[in-house]
Parts: structure tokens; C-alpha cells; sequence
């Protein structure tokens, strides 16, 4: 149980200190690679609860394709120019001192709620809802998603699509002047269309614009 | 049929209005009065059954206010008093819009004209034909909104404005009375329509109210608030001040609504109110006094006037006294007959004296005509026919309705009955002198007038005078076709329950003597008149020298305009003066709006600026409103 | 297969995006063909929605619901998506965006609205939320090649994700407390004493709020409004409104019903805030699309005015304020597609000026319009906020009303404002005649049944109260 602490507390700290470093570093490279850590420890932490499945996509979404992704932009990016551009001081502190103040309320308010929370009955125990633990997480998740909550799967794959139309519509342009390739009509092509025989007489030479 | 007596003026009145550019002046001409004389011969149809067979209507036309026990409908209710009304109104009213079309000639604005003159006509059958007291008071606010409009229709004079503005204030006291009688009726009776409060009057006749801290006798207090909006429309004393200013109007307007109909409306409002008012003794009483103050008063200021149309108007004055003490007195079909009669004659003068100011050229003033009689034989002949009829000239139509009257003040036999009498008989002394000093003074004599030349004095065209041909008919044969009628021993059958008689007059007849001296004091004051004004004008200017006090008390219309306006107008002036230079503008303009739309321009530029477009500030905000809400859920 | 039934509107909708984009893809200059059929498409899901049977019925685990409610606003966000389209055709087509993906978009973003109206699970309602939110990024950001519509895009997509990252916050909390995300499960196991679900409440309202542009939730409002194309604008004012005040009447009536006077609170301090901002902030600005995102900003803080009162009567008024809210904002939408001159159109308020000596119906109708906008007796605005301020008052809350009463006053002023521009100014440069029927049809129609509302208001009345009944 102690071990179970102790990396708990190990992960988490790893957690919230790189979600800050994301914020902070001036370096975008940087940044992303702390939001890298930042998946990757969390998906440890949804481990360490017995949510395997979800640590795992964790991993292997976030961190295997987003994450790269972003890395794949940031790089393509002049990163050089962004940092040697200093910031305007003045309105930075000024955000931050309000901003601070902000956030410690609705931190301390978080508290009070958590803080009420822990003490009361009120709140539901894990175990309430883990329920047969012959079940993979895997398997539990796959019986209900496409019985139970199918509606539920479907929007989100509406919203994927949707997604998927507006990234088009968004970015792609049809640029003039530019030589695609014709898959039909290079297939369909035909000795006869693109090959002509001509009987050459000798000594006058061949004219192709007749 | 009664739909289109009501409606049909109205039409007539919306296209003139409001597409009187469209359609045209004739058009407009055309339309208005032939509408209006279908409703006139509509209205003598009705008339003649309600003759024949005691016809009576209650036509719905739609539900005005239903709620809970109380229901007010918009209706035409048709009983004989109704239909004596609508025919006047409409017979006169039809004949004046074929004259105005002869008198505004010259007027650029005619379809507005005709539309107010048509407009006018159809409140004032509204008014009549109400079955309860709130279509009555919207007839009553009506017709008060046009004869402003009408009294104020040339707008770019000066006077005509005040008059209009006049008129509809002065209105405005008297039709407050009136409201609050209305309010009286509803909270104690709990409805509105004539018919259940005239039901239940009886039951309420010991009922007492107390009113500014003095105990009244409900009905009385009923009565008399009514009797002060009937004051105000019919330009009884103290509040009659408006009438004759309101002669600035066209003539046309002046001889419809200032002699025939709408001053009339408030005999009509006492006399249809007869099942009340016949149950308080007391405002009987007022309105006899009141009636008789008025006759008398207006007869001697019409003595000095000269304005001619001044002149008729006192005297339209003095003559709704007489019909208001005829009511007085309990003889509310004899105050209708010389309503009646009245609205002939009256209309009458005033046409011939509008075809007068059209001979003279916008000239009023009766010192600046004078022997012309020759010149103008038809209107001289009119007039003559309107005077005799108005002083009540053996045989005329006045002469039944008027002496009617002061037979049966005296009949009355009661003190005021015998003062009503009095002062009635004097009265019509007075009349005979002012009217005839009218006729003297504009046809005969030394022509006055230095500003046209006696060969351009015209007759006025035959559209101006046929019209005053009608009226001098009715003016000479309306008193003797419906003397037995209206007045005479079977007249209560006739009237059929639309007036409430609870004191019937005795038949017997007055003393010979009262029945001729009215009349010879008539027929006397013609030479008398004439040897005055014309033979021997030396003795008058005398007279006046010696007594000019009197002269100028007459002059000045005894004062009331001045009084009137050192106690109300000036000090409500000041007033007003204070409230809106340190009220309104000080305090109220400098803290309220003004100071208020600062404030709204400074956070209205404020918040602009807000808004500066930068993404951090607005997720920023979103953060501080939401940590605001979450703190202010936790103290709460 | 029972359930199919319940859902068809909303199998219908996916099936013709799919089907629509596939037809899009292949047939060349697709754009006319798609917008027609995506006309017919919602027309006909109107007719299917009318289908369904007039009873209460939970589908899908109880997480999907259909009833009266659902049925009503249903159709009123089809019908208006229609009118949308209808005016906004020849917009697209002189800005040179008339792809026949956006006709699709708009499909799913209404597709995505329908299935927030009818949820009754907090997983449901999330997507279908984000489905519609998805949408409105892409669309405000679809004239891409101009700088103002992709700032708007991207600043509706930032404070977007934002606000659903609080509401979605909202949501694990209120699982985390109640055990469930179902509706009816959540409002029995809620009460005032459990903290952690009530700061939920305030993280769920931060979402809702974002979506129908409450203060302190507005900030995107001016500049999407602005920046992006107006058609997209008269979208945006428009339809999801509709969605996102049913989801409120929902939340206030199932889950959170038991934990009203903290909900009411909140509600209460949006609506005032709204009411004040939307009416102070809109008269310095020159923009008339910007103006009209105060003006929608003031209008949802009557509409939320009405629902803070809880009761039957006040559920009812809002109903009726935002079906009033629509026909006019369709009408002052339809006139601002009409402000055309030389295939560009105009947006500043000054363009506006004199154009009552050029395009006297135009302007008639803008009259209408605006006079009914600030509320000004008999026409149909008027009426909306009288009943908002009737349930207010029968419920007490009179400081509620009365700030109520006066911004409605102050607002009055630029609305007058653009009156007196448009009647009493020096005339410009006339517009251009529009030929476009669907336009006109949408702009006369929302003037006449502003004008003619008050002769009739019982069938209104009538067929929202019997909407709620709970």
C-alpha cells in the first residue's frame, strides 16, 4: 500500500509540475515534450487505479500520434524567432496578479468542496461503480459501448466526421497551375490514342503539327 | 338603416381625410355630402316611424368591455328623443356641408375640411345614440375633439389657436364633472347602461355621500357633476366663456356646431338623464338658476356687442338658458322643442350671417356695414326671417317654443318657476332689442365701410343660399307643424318613456295676460329698436356717455374673460413657470434624463472598451465571472 | 428496433449529411443542389418530428426523451434553420462562399442541437452540444480568406473550449456526487446540503451561459458576430439559442430541480447582467451586426429573467419571448442581407441613412422591426417582454423587474437611434433591389406576424402552456 502512495504521489507530482513547465518553458520543443511527460504519467496514473485500457489509449493516441503530431507542427514552425521576441512586461504582471487572485478563489473554493467531500457519505466509494472484476477493462468497456451507448458512439463519429469536413473545407485549396495525375484517364490510355506511326520519306524531316 | 346613420358620416369622413389628395376636392365634396344626406334622410325615415308607430331600437354594433358583471357595448339605441336629435343633427348637419362648400371656396384645405365637418357629425350620433354613459362620454370627447380641430382650422391665425385651445380647457372642467359623475354612477350602481341605472334611480333616492367633507343626497350629487359637463358644452354661465371666442372658426363650423348641435348636447345629456334628475329637487333648482343667470347674462352682453357673429353667439348663449331653466322646471319636452326650433333658426342667423362676411370680405364688425339691404335682398330677406323666428315673432317657429317655455315656467308655479318666468319674459325683451339692433346696424343705415366699395358688395352664390332657404322653412314652419306634438296634451305618448315626467304640469291655461305680453313686448321692440339705432343715434351715444361704467361692464362680457384670467390662467402660469424652470429643468432634466443618459454614454463607453479583442482578456473574464458566481453561491 | 421510431428526425439528418456529402463530392458545382435538398431534408424533418407520438417517452437507457418540450422546440430550430438558409443564399453566393459543404455544416449543427434538446443524460447532452459547437467553429471561421472571419472562428473555438472544459468539469463533478449522469437519477439524488454537485450547477450554468451569450459569458459575441459572415451571424443569433435555453429549461426542471434557489441565484445575476450590459453596451457601437450581438446579449437576459422566476407561468414566458426573439431577429437579419450595393454589403449603421426616400418598404419593415425590438406597443416584442415582466412580478421579484423596465428604456435608445438614421438622415447612395424570394418571404413574413401578433397572442399563449407541463 505504501509503494501504491508513493508512486501515486511520484506521478502526480510529475503531473502537475510539467503541466506547469508546459505553460512556462519559451521553448515550444520544450513544451510539447513536457505535455509528452505529462500524458505519459498520467496514463501511469490510470494504471495505478485499474483503468489499464484507458492508460494504454492514453499512450498510444496522445502520446503516439497527438502528441507527435504536435511536435511535427511545432517543428515546422520558426521556433528561433518566438523566443528571441521579448513580451511586454507590464500587462503580464498586471494578469498575473489578478489572475493569481482568481485562481487561488477558485482553488480554495475547489478545496472546500473537496475538503467537504471527503468527510461526508454523500460521496460515492470507488467500488461503487467497479463491478465484475472477471472482466477486463477491455471487455467491459467493448460489452457496452456498442449495445448500451451506441447512440453515444455514433454521434461521436458524427462529430469526427464533422471534424474531418471542416479541417477540409478550412485548409484545403485548390492551387492553379498545378500538374496532378488522372488516374482514370492515364489508365484508360491506349496504344492507339498516344502512339502514331509515320512513314518518314527520307531527307525532308518529320512536322508534328499537321 | 341605423348602422348607415352612424356609419356613413364616418366613411365619408376617413376617405376624404385621408385620401382627399388622392381622390380630389370635388370628389371629397361630392362624397361627404351626399353620405351625410343619406344619413338625414335615413334619420327622417326613423323619425317618421317613430311617429307613426313609437318605433323603438337597441341595435348592438360589438361588445366594448365585458368584465365580470360589467358590460358596456357600442350600440345605437333609437327612441323618440333619439330620433328628434338625429334628425336635427343630421338635417342641419347635411345642409351646412353643402353651404361650406359654397363658404370654403376659397380655402385650400377643403377635403380636411369636409372630413372634420363629417367627422364631427358621426360623434355626435354616437353621442346620441348611446344606451349607456360611457359611448356617451366618448360621443361627448368626440365631438369636443372636433370642434377644436374645427375651431382652430386655420391654424396660421393666431386667435383661432387660442380659441380652439380655449374651448377644449375650458371643456376640459366641465367634462371632469362629467367623468366623475360617471365614476359616481358606476360605483354605486355597478354598470353603466341607462336603462338598469334609470331602473334602479328610485331605490337610491335616500342614499347619502359625502363628498369634499359635505353630505349630499347621492342622486343630487350625480346629477349636478352631470349638469357641470352639460354646462361646459352647452356654454352655460361661468363656463361659457369659450363660445363666443370659438366664433374664429369658419362660419359653417360656428352655425353646426356653436348654434345646432354640439351646444345642444348638453340639454340633451339633462333631458335623457331626466329619470335622474327628476328625483333631486335641488338640482333642478341649479339648473334652473343656472339657466336663467345664463339667458339673462347673455342677452345683455349681446346688447353691446360687435361682432356679429358675437352677437349671435351670446345670444345662442342666452338661448340654451332658456332651454336649460325649461328643464329646469320639469318641462323637458318644451327645452327639446325649442332645441328644436332653435337649431333652425340659430343655424339660420348664422348662415346669413356668414353670407353677410362673404359680401364684406371677411368683415365682422357690425359698425362697419350698414345699408345694404338693398344690395343684398335674399340673405337681407333670410336674416329677417332668422330674427323674427329667434325673438319669437307671432306664428314663427320662436314664438311656440320660446313663450312655451315661460308658460310653463309659470305653470310651474313654484318660486323659481315664477322667477324663471320673469326673467324669461324679460329676456326675451332683451332678445328682440339685440337682434333687431343686428339686422339695423348690418342692413340699414349709412354704409360704413371703408375698405370695400358699396358696388362690390355681391350677392352670395346659390349654393350658400339655397341651403339657408331650407332652414328658413324649417325656421318658420317647424313651431306651428310640431307644436301639438312635441308639447302639446297628448305629448307624452309621443315621447313614449324617453323622458320621465314625475311631476305632470297641470293643463290649465296661463292668464291671457301672459300670453300676450310676450308677444307685444316682441312686436314693440321692432319700432322701438329701430327708432334707436337708425332714426336717432344720439340718444344711445348719450346713454352710453352717461353710463359707461354699465357700458363697459357689458362690453367686457361683465369681466368673466378678465376675472378667469387673473385668478386661474396667470396664477396657474406662474406656476407652471416655476415647476418647469426649477423642477423640470433644475432638478428633474439635470438629475433625469440628462444626467441619466451621461451615466449611460460613460459605462456604454466604458463597456465598449471592454471589449478589447484580445483572447486572453475575454477567457479571463469568463474566469473571474465564473469565480465570482462560485463565491457568491458559497457565501450565499 | 422500437426506438427507431423515436429517432428518425435524427437518423433522417445523418443519413442525408452522408448521403448529401457523398452527392456534394461528385457532382460538380454542387452548391444550388445541396442547399435545396438540405432545405427538403430539414422540411421533411419537420414532417417527422410532427410524427411523433404526443406522449413522454425515454429511449436509450432513459438517456434520450421525447416530449412535448423536445417536439416544439424541435421544430422551431428546423424551421428557423430553414428561414436561415432560405435568406442567406445569395449572401453566400456574392461572397464567393457558396461551397455545398456549408449547407452540410449547418445540417450537422443543427442535427447536433436536436439531440441537445431531446437529451436526457449528461453524456448525450455533451455531445450533442459539442456536434453543434463543432459546427459554429467551422462556420464562423468559413469565409476563410478573410482575417476577421478566422479570427472569429478561432476565438469562438478558444473561449469555446474553455467554457466546455468547465461544463464538462461541471459534469464530472455532478457524477462524481450523484453516481450517475442520467437526469432523473441526478435529480433524486441532489440537494442543497451536497456542495460538490451544487458548485457543478455553477459550472454546468457557465457552459449553458456561454452558449446563449450571457453576461459574463458574452466576450466572443460582438466579434464573432462581427467577424463572421453574415449569414453565418444570423445563424449564430438564431438557432442555437433555441437548443441552449431548452437544455436550461431541462436542467431546471429534471435534474437540478431539487436544488432550485441556488440555480435561481445564479440565474438571477446572469439575467441582470445581461439585461444591463445589452442595453448600455450596444449604444456606442457603429457596427450593426455588432449591435446586434448586444442586442441578443440583452435579449437572452429577458429570456433568462423569466426562467430565473421557476415557475410554470415564467417556463411559459421565456417559451413565448424566444419564439418573438426569433421572428424578429430573422426579420432584422433579413433587412441586414438587404443592405447590398455593387455585390458588397454593408454592415455600418451609417449606411443606413436616409434610406427611407430610397427603399420605403425596406425601411417600413426595419421600423417594424426595431420598434418591436425595444419593445414598443402592439407589435409582438412588446407583448414578449410584457409576459417575461407579468411571471417576474407575480413572483415577487420586483428589483428583477424594475432593472428590467429600465434597460428595456435605455435599450429603446439605439434602437430609435438607427430609426432616425434610417427616416430622418441625409439619403445615400440607394441599395440594390434584392431578387432573392427567399429573403423577401423570410422579411415580410417575421414584419407581418410582428404586426399582426397582438390581434391574436391566444394561439401563441396556447401552445406553449401546453408544452410545459410538469
Amino acid at each position: 500500500m505504501l509503494a501504491h502512495t508513493l508512486f501515486f504521489y511520484f506521478f502526480s507530482t510529475i503531473t502537475v509540475f510539467s503541466a506547469i513547465m508546459v505553460i512556462v518553458t519559451r521553448n515550444t520543443v520544450y513544451s510539447v515534450f513536457f505535455l509528452i511527460l505529462v500524458f505519459i504519467s498520467v496514463s501511469v496514473l490510470f494504471i495505478m487505479i485499474g483503468a489499464e485500457f484507458l492508460g494504454m489509449i492514453m499512450l498510444i493516441v496522445y502520446v503516439g500520434a497527438v502528441a507527435v503530431l504536435f511536435l511535427f507542427v511545432v517543428m515546422m514552425l520558426n521556433v528561433v524567432e518566438q523566443i528571441t521576441q521579448k513580451p511586454k512586461r507590464s500587462g503580464i504582471i498586471n494578469n498575473m496578479s489578478v489572475g493569481s487572485i482568481v485562481g487561488a478563489i477558485i482553488f480554495l473554493e475547489l478545496l472546500v468542496v473537496i475538503g467537504g467531500w471527503k468527510y461526508k457519505g454523500t460521496f460515492l466509494p470507488l467500488s461503487f461503480t467497479s463491478t465484475n472484476s472477471d472482466l477486463t477493462n477491455t471487455h467491459a468497456l467493448g460489452n457496452i459501448l456498442y449495445t448500451d451507448y451506441i447512440h453515444l458512439f455514433q454521434i461521436s463519429g458524427m462529430i469526427l466526421l464533422i471534424a474531418m469536413i471542416g479541417a477540409i473545407t478550412l485548409t484545403f485549396s485548390k492551387r492553379e497551375n498545378v500538374k496532378r495525375q488522372k488516374y482514370f484517364d492515364q489508365i484508360q490510355r491506349e496504344k492507339s490514342s498516344g502512339v502514331s506511326l509515320v512513314d518518314v520519306e527520307s531527307g525532308k524531316g518529320v512536322t508534328f503539327d499537321e | 338603416m341605423e348602422y348607415g346613420i352612424v356609419f356613413l358620416p364616418l366613411v365619408a369622413s376617413i376617405v376624404s381625410g385621408f385620401f382627399g389628395k388622392k381622390i380630389g376636392v370635388k370628389s371629397c365634396q361630392i362624397l361627404t355630402c351626399s353620405f351625410v344626406s343619406i344619413s338625414a334622410i335615413l334619420s327622417l325615415i326613423i323619425f317618421y316611424q317613430v311617429i307613426v308607430s313609437g318605433y323603438t331600437s337597441n341595435k348592438l354594433i360589438f361588445n366594448w368591455i365585458g368584465s365580470g358583471n360589467f358590460y358596456v357595448n357600442w350600440s345605437i339605441s333609437i327612441d323618440t328623443l333619439t330620433s328628434v336629435m338625429l334628425v336635427v343633427v343630421s338635417l342641419i348637419s347635411s345642409i351646412i356641408h353643402f353651404y361650406s362648400i359654397g363658404y370654403m371656396s376659397h380655402d385650400p384645405h377643403k377635403p380636411r375640411f369636409m372630413a372634420y365637418l363629417s367627422l364631427f357629425t358621426f360623434a355626435m350620433f354616437t353621442l346620441i345614440t348611446a344606451d349607456n354613459f360611457l359611448q356617451l362620454y366618448f360621443g361627448w370627447e368626440g365631438v369636443g375633439l372636433c370642434s377644436y380641430f374645427l375651431i382652430g382650422f386655420w391654424y396660421k391665425k393666431p386667435a383661432a389657436n387660442a380659441a380652439a385651445i380655449k374651448a377644449f380647457i375650458v371643456n376640459r372642467v366641465g367634462d371632469f364633472g362629467f367623468a366623475i359623475g360617471i365614476f359616481l354612477i358606476f360605483l354605486f350602481y355597478g354598470t353603466v347602461n341607462y336603462n338598469e341605472v334609470f331602473q334602479q334611480t328610485p331605490q337610491l333616492v335616500q342614499k347619502e355621500v359625502i363628498f369634499f367633507g359635505i353630505e349630499f343626497s347621492l342622486i343630487t350629487l350625480i346629477c349636478l357633476l352631470l349638469f357641470i359637463g352639460a354646462m361646459g358644452k352647452s356654454a352655460q354661465i361661468l363656463l361659457h366663456t369659450w363660445l363666443p371666442d370659438a366664433m374664429e372658426g369658419p362660419t359653417p363650423v360656428s352655425a353646426l356646431i356653436h348654434a345646432a348641435t354640439m351646444v345642444t348636447a348638453g340639454v340633451f345629456l339633462v333631458v335623457k338623464c331626466s329619470p335622474l334628475f327628476e328625483y333631486s329637487q335641488t338640482a333642478l333648482n341649479v339648473v334652473t338658476t343656472v339657466g336663467m343667470l345664463t339667458a339673462f347674462f347673455a342677452a345683455t352682453v349681446a346688447l353691446v356687442q360687435n361682432d356679429i357673429k358675437r352677437i349671435i353667439a351670446y345670444s345662442t348663449c342666452s338661448q340654451l338658458g332658456y332651454m336649460f331653466f325649461a328643464a329646469g322646471v320639469g318641462a323637458y319636452n318644451v327645452a327639446i322643442f325649442h332645441l328644436f326650433t332653435h337649431a333652425f333658426f340659430k343655424a339660420l342667423l348664422f348662415l346669413g350671417s356668414g353670407c353677410v362676411i362673404h359680401s364684406f370680405n371677411e368683415e365682422q364688425d357690425v359698425r362697419f356695414m350698414g345699408g345694404v339691404w338693398k344690395k343684398l335682398p335674399y340673405t337681407y330677406a333670410l336674416m329677417v326671417i332668422g330674427t323674427l323666428a329667434l325673438t319669437g315673432f307671432p306664428f314663427l317657429s320662436g314664438y311656440y317654443s320660446k313663450d312655451a317655455i315661460i308658460e310653463f315656467a309659470y305653470l310651474r308655479g313654484s318660486t323659481f318657476g315664477y322667477c324663471a318666468a320673469a326673467v324669461g319674459i324679460f329676456t326675451a325683451l332683451l332678445t328682440a332689442v339685440y337682434s333687431w339692433r343686428l339686422i339695423f346696424k348690418t342692413f340699414h343705415g349709412k354704409y360704413n365701410n371703408k375698405d370695400n366699395n358699396l358696388s362690390s358688395i355681391h350677392e352670395s352664390p346659390l349654393i350658400m343660399l339655397l341651403p339657408s332657404l331650407l332652414l328658413a322653412i324649417g325656421a318658420i314652419f317647424t313651431g306651428i307643424l310640431f307644436k301639438e306634438m312635441f308639447i302639446g296634451n297628448n305629448s307624452t305618448q309621443f315621447w313614449n318613456n324617453s323622458i320621465l315626467f314625475l311631476h305632470i304640469f297641470q293643463h290649465g291655461h296661463p292668464p291671457t295676460w301672459l300670453l300676450i305680453l310676450t308677444p307685444l313686448l316682441v312686436i314693440i321692440a321692432i319700432p322701438f329698436s329701430y327708432y334707436l339705432f337708425v332714426k336717432n343715434e344720439k340718444i344711445l351715444k348719450n346713454f352710453i356717455l352717461k353710463n359707461q361704467l354699465l357700458y363697459n361692464f357689458l362690453l367686457n362680457k361683465w369681466y368673466f374673460d378678465e376675472l378667469y384670467n387673473f385668478i386661474f390662467v396667470r396664477t396657474f402660469k406662474k406656476v407652471g413657470l416655476f415647476f418647469w424652470r426649477k423642477g423640470d429643468i433644475n432638478t428633474i432634466d439635470r438629475y433625469g434624463p440628462d444626467g441619466l443618459s451621461r451615466i449611460v454614454k460613460t459605462i456604454s463607453d466604458k463597456a465598449v472598451n471592454f471589449q478589447s479583442g484580445y483572447l486572453y482578456h475575454y477567457a479571463f473574464v469568463m474566469l473571474i465571472g465564473f469565480s465570482i458566481l462560485l463565491t457568491y453561491l458559497i457565501l450565499y | 428496433m422500437q426506438t427507431i421510431i423515436y429517432i428518425l428526425p435524427e437518423l433522417f439528418l445523418s443519413l442525408t449529411i452522408m448521403f448529401l456529402l457523398m452527392a456534394g463530392v461528385f457532382i460538380k458545382k454542387s452548391f444550388k443542389l445541396v442547399n435545396l435538398c438540405t432545405i427538403a431534408s430539414l422540411a421533411f424533418a419537420i414532417v417527422l418530428v410532427l410524427n411523433q407520438a404526443d406522449e413522454i417517452t425515454k429511449i436509450f437507457n432513459d438517456s434520450y426523451i421525447i416530449d412535448r418540450l423536445s417536439i416544439y422546440m424541435k421544430i422551431l430550430t428546423l424551421l428557423f434553420c430553414i428561414f436561415v438558409l432560405l435568406s442567406s443564399k445569395d449572401y453566400l453566393k456574392i461572397n464567393k462562399i457558396d461551397k455545398m459543404e456549408y449547407p452540410i455544416i449547418v445540417l450537422a449543427s443543427t442535427l447536433g442541437m436536436i439531440i441537445m434538446i431531446s437529451s436526457y443524460d449528461l453524456i448525450v447532452f455533451y455531445l450533442g452540444l459539442e456536434l453543434q459547437s463543432l459546427c459554429l467553429y467551422i462556420l464562423a471561421s468559413f469565409k476563410r480568406n478573410e482575417d476577421r472571419s478566422t479570427e472569429a472562428g478561432l476565438k469562438y473555438f478558444v473561449l469555446s473550449a474553455l467554457a466546455s472544459g468547465l461544463l464538462l468539469y461541471g459534469c464530472s463533478l455532478i457524477y462524481g456526487f450523484t453516481g450517475s449522469t442520467n437526469f432523473e437519477i441526478i435529480s433524486n439524488k441532489l440537494d442543497p446540503s451536497n456542495t460538490g454537485a451544487v458548485f457543478g450547477i455553477v459550472f454546468i450554468i457557465v457552459g449553458l451561459a456561454f452558449k446563449i451569450s450571457a453576461v459574463p459569458f458574452h466576450m466572443w459575441t460582438p466579434d464573432v458576430y462581427e467577424g463572421s459572415p453574415t449569414s453565418v451571424t444570423s445563424f449564430f443569433a438564431l438557432v442555437p439559442k433555441i437548443a441552449a435555453l431548452t437544455v436550461f429549461i431541462r436542467f431546471m426542471y429534471v435534474p437540478f430541480v431539487n436544488v432550485f434557489n441556488q440555480w435561481q441565484t445564479i440565474v438571477i445575476f446572469i439575467s441582470i447582467a445581461s439585461m444591463i450590459l445589452g442595453a448600455v453596451a450596444a449604444i456606442g457601437q457603429n457596427n450593426i451586426k455588432r449591435l446586434m450581438a448586444y442586442s441578443s446579449i440583452g435579449h437572452m437576459g429577458y429570456a433568462l429573467a423569466g426562467l430565473a422566476t421557476g415557475t410554470n407561468s415564467g417556463i411559459q414566458s421565456t417559451i413565448i419571448y424566444l419564439i418573438i426573439y426569433l421572428v424578429m431577429n430573422l426579420g432584422a437579419f433579413g433587412c441586414i442581407f438587404m443592405m447590398k450595393r455593387e455585390n458588397t454589403f454593408f454592415e455600418n449603421i451609417n449606411d443606413l441613412s436616409g434610406l427611407s426616400k430610397n427603399h420605403p418598404i425596406l425601411s417600413l419593415s426595419f421600423l417594424i422591426i426595431l420598434f418591436s425590438l425595444a419593445g414598443i406597443p402592439p407589435l409582438a416584442g412588446f407583448f414578449a417582454k410584457f409576459y417575461i415582466f407579468m411571471s417576474v412580478i407575480e413572483s415577487g421579484m420586483y428589483t428583477l423587474a424594475i432593472i428590467g423596465l429600465v434597460t428595456t428604456v435605455v435599450s429603446a435608445f439605439y434602437y430609435l437611434r438607427i430609426i432616425k438614421i434610417i427616416y430622418f438622415d441625409k439619403p445615400k447612395k440607394p441599395f440594390e433591389q434584392s431578387y432573392d424570394w427567399g429573403l423577401k418571404v423570410s422579411m415580410i413574413l417575421s414584419s407581418i406576424l410582428i404586426l399582426i401578433y397582438f390581434m391574436y397572442p391566444s394561439i401563441l399563449i396556447d401552445i406553449v402552456s401546453s408544452v410545459v407541463i410538469y
